[in-house]
């Protein structure tokens, strides 16, 4: 069991440590691959500055760099585009993923596009286009990965080397800028420093990549600093609930050993001997625990990168499966020791304590003291001795209760992160689309009919469209926007209703639903006078939404109804957009339809990459909430296996005394079970008491305050952990009932 | 026969086998660690028999009582007791047997340190779920010398008093047979002397079969029949111990 306990809490850590390393890592390429692998960019500097700059030992790479905004006037077919130019070596260096065709322009005439210019100018590598503004012909030498927002927003970005930039592109509309990439083993912060004093420089002028440096630790950001801060405290969590359980183990292994340890003081060992002696008892169960938990920790670890790659292949594509981190082996390899050394601590010194006289006398085993007899009157003896087994010594009572009620209520701590995990990261909602079809003006101009033709795709999984109606005044001098839903989404916003009923906008008239905000606050049975061009029209609010896809704007209130309502309101209307939703595996080339489908009279928005991203992050904050969760119910689980086996082994002589005089195994066992049955009872009250208030005032802030959503009491999260625990108490009875059944009467008793 | 099955009052003649052992054999390890602890052991009690078993230590006496108190199993052979094979039975139904028809007194007591006094007399009757006779207990307690710590815990007792619950718990069910294993082992002369006299009125009193193991042949002299195990091998010494032994 302690060998199992020292095990369990090397791999705990060790998956802990793991995963932290590997969602840095993760970060990392993310941020690279978002923004590039530069640390610092100079702004406003002369050429002078520059040089003595990119000459300093700690630059990696440097490179002048600059670019215009579509705004400037550069298009191509009309579709106008953001010009960047940059050195080709600095390129290779700081954005080396980014291109996924063909090459960075070799002369002044080759150009590289973003990847979605494929597909919204029709073009390919090789072909001569020509960028109007600057009246000059460019051969496309390569195309370069599109970001999420170039996707969502469809734009197009153009590359040409740092020369061709300062030749077609007026010195007047840009300002060059120093982009740097440091040393990775330099201190970025100091040289940044350095840099700035040095040439003094104030903060505009110096930009640093923020997100970057904080994954690399290289900042003021505690990115790195909380995720292995987090670690940290499940660290010692995890060393906490080790430590108790191999204390507790080791102390009943002393404990049956007294006389020997009695014996080995008669014949002359020192105290400090037989405290040595224990601690080496521990630390050689180190030698097979440690290496045992680190395996399982790594491979644990290996399977859940694994398992974030296949949910979002796209987000944790650069993440390494099978990748040993160097930091969670040394962590596992320090908490084996750690809890073994800290936990050897009292039953050595328990054991250095044993009179060499308790080996004569062989008093050894001493039952606990007793102040008063068990109740038989109510109770069967069989349990009534449990209860009292749980219940005497109120110490421990208390020790138990209180171990077992602490899972419980870091359980139900940490749960509303769940609840505002899902609240926060919305675009993983289901009716998150993978392209949009919008009106270039916001008005109703989508034919409905392209829905209808976009539901014959077969790649397409759901269309589903909708009308909007912006800032229409009511009665009471304030503002609605009204948004039409067809059946899909008012499917999805009955997961969010938190008062009335959806299906009423269908059967009442002039029934809507209202999305919860906090600046204009509107309940069911409330009536919204509409104010349109001296009309009035009444509408009655069936339900309330905790929220919507669409933003709230302080003040006005996001009202839903049918869309026949809509039109009965505003008459015969089309689309405001049209949101797509593909099935799995649908190509970029199947996408290009949709748009060319639609012409290009609509904006077209692809979200497929920033869903992607949305979703990894989604999966990895899940990963961790529910990871955390997992530690939380593991260690209640080998923690009530372990108190229950600790409290067996403390009383076997005990039950074997009482199988002598004719207690059958089976009371016997209905004994421990009632002993466990009143930890586990007492400790999920306890743990309820104390963790639903805790629940409730974090709900209350997390969610409630944003979102709307009341508190209720857990039911499902009470349920699941007072389960685990319950569970689990019964299972812990298992082990001893075999050890009891097993039992040598004759040995049991001979030896007291 | 019918005779076999009265019940009998104080004084009446018995002639009712409690106990049989037949060809009790026991044996530990094997190959050269082999050893012979109970050799073809066979004898028996009649209803009311106080005998007492002398033997050296590590002789094998105690394997002998704790294989007919069906705590330990015999190699071979067969006990019976009150003309119930013990070794037929299920596990479950044994113990429930022993609780029921032998009564145990252990050198070192084996109290149930949670339960009071009266708690521990009546712990098998407990044990049973049942509760027993107000007035048993009391006349167990008034018999026993403890009136008035029927409420103390056992660790509030001296050892001659524990020694005497454990005996109240041996006898409180009437059973067949008390195996009494160096009850007086623990003890001074004082309580020895008390514990054995206590023992010899269980027999002469309530007719109990006692089958008592001691090394002191002075405490065996006092019981009706004497065996003495060596080497694995019982003998019986017949007779009143006093003149055998004399």
């Amino acid at each position: 069991m302690t060998v199992f306990c020292i095990a369990l809490s090397v791999f705990l850590v060790t998956v802990i440590f793991g995963m932290a390393e590997m969602a840095i890592r993760s970060q990392q390429y993310q941020e690279i691959k978002k923004h590039g692998n530069w640390h610092v960019i100079f702004s406003d500097i002369d050429r002078e500055t520059g040089t003595i700059i990119q000459s300093r030992p700690e630059v990696a790479a440097s490179s002048w760099y600059a670019y215009v905004k579509e705004e400037t006037g550069f298009s191509i077919n009309g579709k106008p585009i953001r010009i960047a130019g940059i050195d080709g070596n600095a390129y290779a260096s700081m954005f080396e993923n980014e291109l996924v065709e063909g090459g960075f322009p070799k002369s002044d005439h080759e150009i590289v596009l973003s990847e979605s210019a494929k597909s919204i100018l029709n073009v390919k590598l090789g072909d001569v286009i020509t960028i109007d503004g600057m009246g000059e012909n460019f051969t496309i030498s390569g195309f370069a990965a599109a970001s999420a927002n170039e996707m969502r927003y469809d734009r197009i970005s153009a590359l040409l080397s740092i020369e061709a930039f300062r030749r077609y592109v007026s010195s007047e509309d840009y300002t060059e800028q120093l982009i740097v990439q440091l040393s990775a083993f330099c201190n970025m912060q100091k040289v940044i420093a350095n840099l700035t004093r040095t040439f003094s420089l104030n903060k505009k002028q110096v930009a640093q990549n923020g997100n970057l440096l904080a994954v690399l630790g290289q900042s003021d950001n505690g990115f790195v600093i909380q995720l292995y801060g987090s670690a940290l405290v499940l660290f010692l969590l995890v060393l906490t609930a080790s430590v108790l359980m191999i204390a507790g183990s080791l102390n009943s292994n002393v404990m049956q050993r007294t006389e020997f340890f009695g014996m080995l003081r008669c014949i002359g060992a020192t105290k400090k001997q037989i405290m040595r002696l224990v601690h080496k008892e521990g630390l050689h169960w180190c030698k097979s625990a440690i290496p045992a938990g680190l395996f399982g920790g790594i491979v644990v670890v290996w399977i859940l990168c694994a398992a974030l790659k296949w949910i979002s292949p796209e987000y944790f594509s650069e993440m390494p499966v099978f990748r040993v981190s160097g930091i969670s082996i040394v962590c596992g390899i320090a908490i084996g020791i750690l809890t073994v050394r800290l936990a050897a601590q009292s039953p050595a010194k328990k054991a250095a304590n044993v009179s060499p006289l308790t080996a004569v006398s062989g008093n050894a085993y001493q039952s606990q003291s007793v102040k008063t007899a068990a109740k038989t009157q109510i109770l069967k003896i069989d349990t009534a001795l449990g209860v009292y087994h749980a219940t005497a010594n109120r110490k421990n009572f208390i020790l138990m209760t209180g171990s077992f009620a602490i899972s419980i209520v870091l359980f139900l701590a940490f749960s509303p992160a769940i609840n505002f995990m899902g609240h926060a990261i919305n675009a993983v909602e289901p009716y998150a689309p993978d392209v949009s079809i919008i009106s270039a003006d916001n008005s109703l101009s989508v034919p409905q009919k392209l829905a209808e033709q976009f539901e014959d795709l077969d790649f397409v999984k759901r269309v589903y469209g909708r009308m909007f109606a912006y800032d229409i005044p009511t009665k009471e001098n304030r503002q609605i926007n009204m948004i039409s839903y067809e059946e899909h989404q008012f499917k999805w916003a009955n997961e969010n209703l938190i008062e009335g009923a959806a299906e009423a906008v269908f059967s009442e008239e002039n029934a809507v639903l209202a999305v919860y905000n906090s600046d204009y606050s509107l309940h069911t049975g409330d009536k919204i006078i509409l104010n349109v061009d001296g009309m009035t029209q009444e509408l009655n609010v069936v339900g309330v939404l905790s929220k919507s896809p669409f933003t709230n704007t302080p003040g006005v209130a996001n009202i839903i109804c049918t869309e026949d309502l809509f039109q009965q309101l505003w008459g015969e209307a089309q689309y405001t957009i049209i949101d797509l939703q593909f099935r799995r595996g649908t190509t970029d080339e199947e996408a290009g339809v949709i748009r060319q489908m639609a012409g290009s009279e609509f904006s077209f928005s692809d979200r497929r990459q920033s869903n992607q991203q949305a979703v990894g992050v989604y999966y990895s904050y899940a990963l961790f909430l529910y990871g955390f969760l997992v530690i939380i119910a593991l260690i209640t689980v080998f923690h009530i296996i372990n108190s229950v086996g600790m409290s067996v082994s403390a009383r076997i002589k005990q039950y074997g005394a009482m199988r002598a005089v004719g207690m059958s195994t089976r009371q016997l066992i209905r004994m421990v079970t009632a002993e466990a049955a009143v930890y586990s009872l007492a400790g999920s009250a306890a743990g309820c008491l104390i963790g639903l208030p805790i629940h409730r005032y974090l709900f209350e802030h997390m969610v409630t305050g944003r979102w709307g959503e009341p508190w209720n009491i857990p039911v499902v999260n009470l349920i699941l952990i007072v389960s685990v625990v319950i569970l689990t108490a019964i299972i812990a009875v298992r082990g001893p009932s075999r050890r009891i059944q097993n039992m040598s009467i004759i040995d049991t008793i001979s030896e007291q | 026969m019918i005779l076999l099955f009265a019940i009998f009052k104080e004084g009446d003649l018995i002639t009712m086998e409690i106990l049989n052992v037949q060809n009790l054999c026991k044996t530990y390890g094997k190959g050269e660690a082999k050893v012979d602890a109970l050799k073809n052991v066979s004898f028996s009690l009649e209803k009311g028999e106080f005998a007492a078993v002398i033997g050296k230590s590590g002789s094998g006496k105690s394997t002998l009582l704790n294989c007919i108190g069906a705590l330990d199993t015999p190699t071979s052979g067969s006990i019976t007791v009150d003309g119930q094979d013990l070794f037929s039975m299920e596990e479950e139904q044994r113990t429930i047997f022993r609780r029921r028809n032998i009564g145990f007194i252990f050198q070192s007591f084996q109290l149930v340190a949670e339960l009071n006094v009266e708690q521990n007399i009546m712990f098998p009757f407990l044990l049973d779920y049942r509760r027993p006779d107000p007035d048993a207990i009391d006349e167990m307690l008034e018999l026993l010398g403890l009136g008035d710590r029927r409420s103390h815990l056992p660790s509030q007792l001296s050892g001659g008093q524990q020694q005497r619950v454990a005996i109240g718990r041996a006898l409180i069910t009437d059973p067949k047979l008390i195996l009494a294993d160096e009850p007086t082992g623990n003890l001074d002369s004082k309580n020895s002397q008390d514990v054995m006299d206590l023992l010899r009125q269980a027999s002469r009193r309530y007719h109990q079969t006692i089958l008592m193991i001691t090394h002191n042949e002075n405490l065996a002299a006092s019981a009706d029949r004497i065996f003495r195990v060596a080497d694995g091998l019982l003998t019986d010494l017949k007779g009143k111990g006093n003149e055998t032994l004399s």
